[in-house]
């Protein structure tokens, strides 16, 4: 008997992932996930470690099987669809080359293999082409054991980048490259996979990166997907605290205070400030009738001003080239990181004046951490 | 704490094999920390090892305060370390850790139970310090470490890639945490690192390495603003900088060959053209120099091919069609209108340039390079 393979062209409707479940021993690995990539769209997946990145990508490749929930490519329910027959790509974080073969036959063994199944074996790019992008045009003769920790990852990234997948998994990876390469690579690859015909998901625990390479981000913690979104309205509307944490260099700050209202105004107060809402909260602080909130600045929104209304002692300061990164202790004890390009040398110790711009506020619940909206 | 010294310190690993430490001279000041940065197999974790006592010298010497200590075992040096995957004992309770290296020197018991009181306090690890470490974040057991780590006060504190098991956030966190610990107590420091996020924020110098050379040691901010050749150029700065061969024309005008762009360098700079011949220039910009505006149709020199949001910067690919295709990236304020295709006008300013020889890839103008 033989299984008659759909018609990929009139059905490609990429992958979607409904509600699945997951738990190992005592530990929730995942729980009710449900997300959805379309043909040549990139999912950044991202999450600090341990938060079930790895588990939803084994679970989607058929290599672990999930308690509950369904995983449908096309429309179609693969539940029942072995590992091999998924025509999944799988970028493994440990990278899992074959030690006894070459770059070469390692990139080219996904190939072989669909060859050996009577199935053609397909290719969107040419090997020499994607060597050259991947700078390792001149490792192809070496075994594994034999190349440092950014070569092996690239080796596994061409083999996985070589085939013509109905869906490509990356799970991290660029991690372990250097600053200047993970810069091209991360625009190259990314280009590569918006012509392509297949779903992307791209898995990392880097928020930086997470918003350069994906259309959508979904952003997992402790098992749950905390917020799906484009990249600007997770950076600039984060779900909940645990999200605002996740992005920005550096992320956020995060106040606890109380709302309460000022002559018809609702104005924010901690032990250390107090600051009006802007106009965009107004109404929601008000009809939600919350009074234990949590603020979210992000520390290009703090302007350091000699008569700035707040002032706190400087706590440490970080000098980056372009800019400075200076930590402000306040009267309650918090701290307040502030990103500026002014270069005037700073004490620790000594006072400092500060405004913040109320535009970008952020404002979560103070039980649960979820943003007010 | 002392003052450290590397002279002319060799690190050969076998016969035959190139020195994985060339000619080493380098000096850690009291009270400082000495950041070592590099891509892996530069030379950096060698040095590190040889500080330590790990791996022997081929040749040269290490001084610690003036006395050399190639000869002493490790144990004698009084170094204590920080790891990457922290080393502590699971089952060891956050105090019983820290107080180890003193129960091995046999203290007295309240001199003990002083020294852990100052280090959990300063550390911030006193509501957890009757919990087991095993189950801990890990930025809680890298603190811990750390404490371990102050307790014996220590010569010299080497720290090897601190921070590169832990996630973002608790990574920027620990940080500034470190660099606040190390200033307040004056602790002379080593950090071996390859993330110049790391290295920048923390170290007072940084010393970069390369193929077992040492390139430049320098503050984090004049290796942004004089790096000495076009190695540091490119491995200091995030996205890095961009790199256009260069001619120089009769008036002195530098062309990048970007088209309505004429660089021409202040006065007091042009003396260093004198001596280039016309097109060994390679000119590097940043690409938060690089200014972008949206350019009226005939204004426009660049097509925007790639924009990558990156919160509150966007960082933009941009192509120089013509006869001489080019690429160049720009950093600008995020979110920014742009968007793939559109036709913009970018101006670099002179002042922003920096300029490499393309033969000894040297910085023409650096005097901060290694003498």
């Amino acid at each position: 008997m033989t299984i008659q393979a759909p018609n990929l062209q009139a059905t490609r409707q990429g992958l979607s992932v409904e509600a699945l479940s997951k738990r190992f021993g005592n530990v929730e690995a995942l729980r009710d996930a449900t997300l959805s990539v379309e043909p040549g769209e990139v999912l950044a997946l991202v999450g600090p470690s341990g938060a079930g990145k790895t588990t939803l990508c084994r679970i989607i490749a058929g290599l672990t099987a999930a308690d509950a929930g369904c995983v449908r490519f096309d429309s179609e329910d693969i539940a029942d669809m072995p590992a091999g027959q998924r025509r999944v790509a799988l970028m493994f974080e440990s990278y899992a080359l074959y030690p006894h073969l070459t770059v070469r036959e390692n990139i080219l063994s996904p190939l072989k293999a669909r060859a050996r199944g009577g199935k053609p074996g397909g290719s969107f790019i040419g090997f020499d082409e994607l060597l050259a992008v991947l700078e390792i045009a001149h490792l192809v003769d070496r075994l594994p054991a034999a190349l440092s920790g950014g070569q092996k990852q690239r080796a596994a990234l061409a083999r996985a980048l070589i085939q013509d997948p109905r869906l490509l998994m990356l799970d991290e990876p660029i991690s372990h490259l250097d600053a200047k390469l993970r810069h091209k690579l991360r625009g190259e690859i990314r280009r590569m996979l918006g012509t392509r015909r297949h779903p992307s998901i791209w898995s990392t625990p880097d928020g930086l990166e997470a918003l350069s390479v994906g259309d959508r981000i979904a952003v997992i913690h402790s098992g749950r997907i905390e917020q799906i979104g484009t990249p600007e309205e997770i950076f600039r509307r984060p779900a909940s605290i645990k999200v605002a944490r996740l992005f920005g260099d550096p992320p956020a700050n995060i106040l606890g205070g109380e709302l309460s209202d000022e002559a018809g105004k609702a104005v924010f107060a901690s032990s250390s400030l107090k600051l009006d809402l802007p106009p965009r909260l107004q109404e929601l602080a008000r009809s939600r009738n919350k009074k234990n909130v949590y603020i979210g600045v992000n520390p290009t929104d703090i302007q350091i001003d000699g008569n700035g209304r707040f002032s706190g002692s400087i706590y440490s300061v970080e000098a980056f080239g372009k800019n400075y990164i200076v930590t402000v202790q306040l009267n309650g004890g918090e701290l307040v990181k502030i990103k500026t390009k002014d270069p005037t040398e700073r004490k620790i110790g000594s006072n400092l004046s500060f405004d913040i711009s109320p535009t970008g506020l952020m404002l979560f619940d103070g039980d649960h951490g979820t943003a007010l909206a | 704490m002392a003052v450290v010294e590397f002279q002319e310190v060799n690190k050969r690993y076998a016969d035959g094999q190139a020195l994985a430490v060339d000619s080493l001279n380098l000096r850690c000041n009291e009270g400082e920390m000495l950041a070592l940065l590099g891509p892996s197999g530069c030379g950096k974790s060698s040095t590190l090892k040889m500080a330590a006592g790990l791996e022997d010298l081929t040749s040269g010497e290490i001084f610690f305060g003036g006395k050399p200590i190639s000869a002493l075992p490790p144990a004698q040096r009084n170094i204590a370390m920080v790891f990457e995957d922290y080393c502590l004992y699971p089952n060891l309770s956050v105090e019983d850790n820290i107080g180890f290296p003193l129960t091995v020197q046999r203290v007295t018991a309240t001199e003990l139970a002083k020294r852990v009181d100052e280090i959990t306090a300063m550390l911030g690890l006193e509501a957890i310090r009757k919990q087991p470490v095993r189950g801990l974040s890990g930025g809680a057991q890298q603190r811990v470490s750390i404490g371990r780590a102050l307790i014996r006060e220590p010569n010299l504190v080497l720290f090897d890639e601190p921070l590169s098991h832990l996630d973002g956030d608790q990574r920027v966190h620990l940080r500034s945490e470190i660099s606040r610990l190390q200033k307040s107590r004056g602790l002379t420091s080593i950090l071996v690192t390859h993330d110049q996020n790391e290295a920048t924020a923390m170290a007072d110098r940084i010393a970069i390495m390369h193929g077992g050379k040492l390139q430049q040691v320098a503050t984090p901010r004049e290796l942004y603003l004089r790096p000495a050749n076009i190695f540091v150029a490119n491995f200091i700065g995030e996205p890095p900088m961009n790199m256009l061969d260069a001619g120089v024309e009769d008036g002195g005008t530098i062309d990048v060959g970007i088209p309505g762009l004429e660089l021409v360098l202040a006065p007091d700079r042009r003396k260093v053209l004198d001596s280039q011949k016309a097109g060994d220039l390679v000119v590097g910009v940043r690409p938060e120099h690089v200014a972008v505006v949206p350019a009226a149709s005939g204004d426009a020199n660049v097509r925007l091919t790639y924009r990558e949001p990156r919160g509150d910067v966007d960082v933009l690919t941009l192509a120089i069609d013509g006869p001489k295709p080019l690429e160049l990236v720009a950093e600008v304020d995020g979110p920014s209108p742009y968007r793939v295709n559109d036709l913009l006008r970018i101006d670099i300013l002179a002042d922003h340039i920096h300029l490499f020889d393309r033969e000894s890839e040297a910085n023409l103008e650096a005097a901060g390079g290694v003498q």
